[in-house]
């Protein structure tokens, strides 16, 4: 009887013994193409007020992470891209960030979208030296921020100035209001606009502004329409834009409105219907009818894909990851040398356009005028060519 | 100006008022939070735009063109009732699933206040998740001036929302005091031992609050989104004013939730007016501290009970 309980007991250590030695080596062979990835990180808002844009720079995202895939990865390792969610709240970004970085341990994320969560994560990313790539934050706060950040989409002093040119000169108008989101997007245009719009010796008469989310702004047009401009300026996002746009002309006022890039979005259109005709507003140019084979190329997968046209968004976050993995690819996972590599990258082909990054990083890109005329985006004046680089 | 910044606050707040009834009428029954008024609110006015989506899918012209064509007439009386009605039962639903269970334990408010917050994240990640993050529009007719009455601009879709909201507090109004139900609702509110005592179900009066409560939270979801948009998040602001405007209109009564809305849209939008319209909220809030601090009772001077939060 007691050899048996011996035995039973041996038997019994054994099997642990055992077990634990085959756990270990399933670890450890679990492990092996793990190494073998690179991960990337994205934060974008996929959740929230601006899910919209951070479901359309995923959809960017994953068309650039598929291809790469399916041409064998980087040096023969795939590409994992690890998304969270920062639902356009800069707290939420940070914590997304720090988990990537803290938990996932990434070297390179993409995000954000919103600037105001852009210019939070920034210096966690700089402390940390992880390379942030935004495909959608346009504040020229984020201007030579840092060497570890880069965009592709341009600063709005690009896109605010070429508005301020366009309305003082071929509009020939010279009082304008404006009416701004109050963040760190808003407050960006609102102030080039404005630089550049005095600089021109015209005149801003007011200026209003409006919490992100707002669907009132009655109050504010006729504080507006008591000084009564010419034009009146409305930077922000499209959803307020439309209902901005409706109610100006719901009270009666008849002064051009002027937009920004997000004017030119479908969804503004269904909102705010006929009262969009005639406005005018500036976005970095995206024309892939027009444009190189990427660009071409780049729209035909994306319609292939999803069945829709991609906008500026999808493609800016494509590019972004491009332009990543192909640094990765000259210079391997050391942001230092990342960093280094794509601030002299010069007339990059990317699907949302040639890209440069020139003084402090700063990526240059054209800028066009546009116009709504019968529900449709057309350039302006009607009839110009595409491109005004001005 | 100041005409047509009074109407500004006036539309907005005949809005808030009409949340804040819905909120009020529950809140005098059961009284705790019901926070996920605010969803059932959005719920309205989702409920009437698939009414409409399906409708206007059969050929016609897109929903975001679509005029006050006779033709459609009935769809959207459908669509609206559907959204009112639906509003409604689903106030019962949350009520029946959530809170009679809670109830039955003798919960105390603040896991009720908790649950509430639980259903109102649920069903709004429902929505988004069904419908898509991206706003929605319901349109009565294209974009024009509106009309020009006492110095103040004022749309189609504005006067409605002006005539149904103060029909509905009207109607709200002499129905709690003159119908029977009414008169039961009011006696569970005042006391709901004494209220079983002599026969009144409590039960049946908490089902005809959630009911009624949240076919109005329907009605302003509705409203709202003829003048705006819809979208998932669009309950979160509306059950936040709706809850500071039934505080200092009195928590708890119905010409004080009316008043509260009122007051509280025309406050805002003077500050806009005046400060900044970066202070809207800031004034909302503002106001709420000082009517807790100097007036807690509120516009109506409603006594405040110990069973309160």
């Amino acid at each position: 009887m007691k050899r048996l309980r011996y035995v039973t007991i041996g038997s019994v250590v054994i099997a642990i013994v055992l077990s634990f030695l085959t756990a270990a080596l399933l670890g450890c062979s679990r492990k092996t193409p793990e190494a073998k990835e690179i991960k990337i990180g994205a934060v974008l808002p996929l959740t929230g007020e601006i899910a919209e844009y951070g479901k359309r720079c995923k959809a960017g995202i994953d068309i650039a992470i598929d291809e790469l895939n399916k041409g064998g990865g980087i040096k023969g390792q795939a590409l994992k891209i690890l998304y969270e969610d920062s639902r356009g709240n800069p707290q939420e970004g940070v914590n997304a960030l720090q988990k990537l970085i803290k938990v996932d341990g990434v070297r390179v994320v993409v995000g954000a979208v919103a600037s105001s969560v852009t210019l939070a994560m920034e210096p966690i990313a700089t402390k940390n030296k992880v390379i942030l790539f935004s495909p959608a934050s346009s504040s020229p706060k984020l201007t030579g921020i840092s060497k570890y950040f880069f965009r592709t989409w341009p600063s709005d002093v690009l896109e605010a100035r070429a508005l301020a040119n366009c309305v003082y000169s071929e509009l020939g108008l010279k009082n304008v209001g404006t009416l701004y989101v109050n963040n760190d997007y808003g407050l960006g245009l609102n102030d080039e606009f404005t630089k550049r719009f005095n600089e021109l010796s015209g005149r801003v008469s007011v200026v209003e502004t409006y919490e992100q989310g707002a669907t009132d702004f009655r109050t504010q047009i006729t504080k507006i329409k008591a000084k009564d401009p010419n034009a009146i300026y409305l930077a922000g996002y499209h959803r307020e834009m439309a209902v901005a746009t409706k109610q100006i002309r719901e009270l009666g006022i008849d002064a051009q409105i002027l937009g920004d890039a997000d004017y030119g979005v479908q969804e503004l259109l269904e909102i705010a219907g006929v009262a969009a005709e005639g406005a005018i507003y500036s976005i970095p140019e995206y024309e892939p009818a027009n444009g190189s084979v990427v660009m071409k190329q780049f729209a035909e997968v994306f319609r292939a894909k999803y069945g829709s046209s991609p906008s500026i968004f999808e493609a800016n976050a494509y590019d972004a990851v491009k332009i990543l993995a192909q640094a990765i690819a000259g210079v391997g996972l050391d942001p230092e040398r990342i960093s280094t590599y794509i601030s002299s990258l010069k007339n990059y082909a990317g699907a949302s356009g040639d890209i440069s990054f020139g003084i402090k990083g700063e990526v240059t890109k054209p800028v066009s005028i546009k116009t709504v005329k019968n529900g449709k985006f057309i350039p302006f004046p009607v009839g110009s060519p595409n491109s005004v680089n001005r | 100006m100041i005409e047509q910044v009074l109407a500004n606050g006036l539309i907005v707040g005949t809005i808030y008022a009409l949340t804040a009834l819905g909120f009020t009428i529950i809140y005098r029954t059961v009284r705790f939070f019901h926070f996920a008024h605010g969803v059932v609110y959005a719920c309205g006015a989702y409920f009437a735009y698939s009414v409409l989506r399906i409708a206007y899918s059969g050929g016609g012209p897109p929903l975001h063109e679509a005029t006050a064509d006779l033709r459609y007439a009935t769809t959207w009386v459908v669509a609206i009732f559907a959204g009112v009605i639906g509003a409604g039962v689903l106030g019962v639903v949350i009520d029946r699933l959530v809170y009679k269970p809670l109830r039955k334990r003798k919960a105390p408010n603040l896991v009720f206040l908790l649950a509430s917050f639980g259903v109102f994240i649920f069903i709004q990640n429902l929505l988004q998740l069904i419908f898509g993050a991206q706003i929605l529009t319901i349109r009565a007719g294209p974009v024009k001036e509106g009309h020009h009455f006492l110095g103040a601009v004022i749309t189609d879709v504005q006067i409605l929302i002006l005539v149904v909201s103060s029909l509905l507090s009207v109607a709200l109004w002499v129905f709690m005091q003159k119908a029977k139900l009414g008169k039961a609702m009011r006696a569970v509110a005042d006391d709901r031992l004494a209220a079983s005592v002599v026969g009144i179900n409590p039960e049946r009066i908490i089902l005809a609050a959630f009911a009624i409560g949240s076919a109005l939270a329907g009605a302003a979801g509705i409203l709202i989104s003829l003048e705006t948009n819809i979208e998932p998040t669009m309950g979160m602001n509306a059950i936040l004013k709706g809850i500071i405007a039934s505080i200092i209109g009195g928590i708890g009564s119905i010409p004080g939730a009316m008043f509260g809305g009122l007051f509280l849209g025309i406050a805002e939008n003077l500050g806009i007016w005046k400060i900044s319209a970066g202070w809207k909220d800031c004034i909302a809030f503002v106001i709420l501290i000082a009517f807790l601090l100097l007036r807690p009772g509120g516009i109506m001077g409603i006594k405040t009970e110990k069973e309160q939060l």
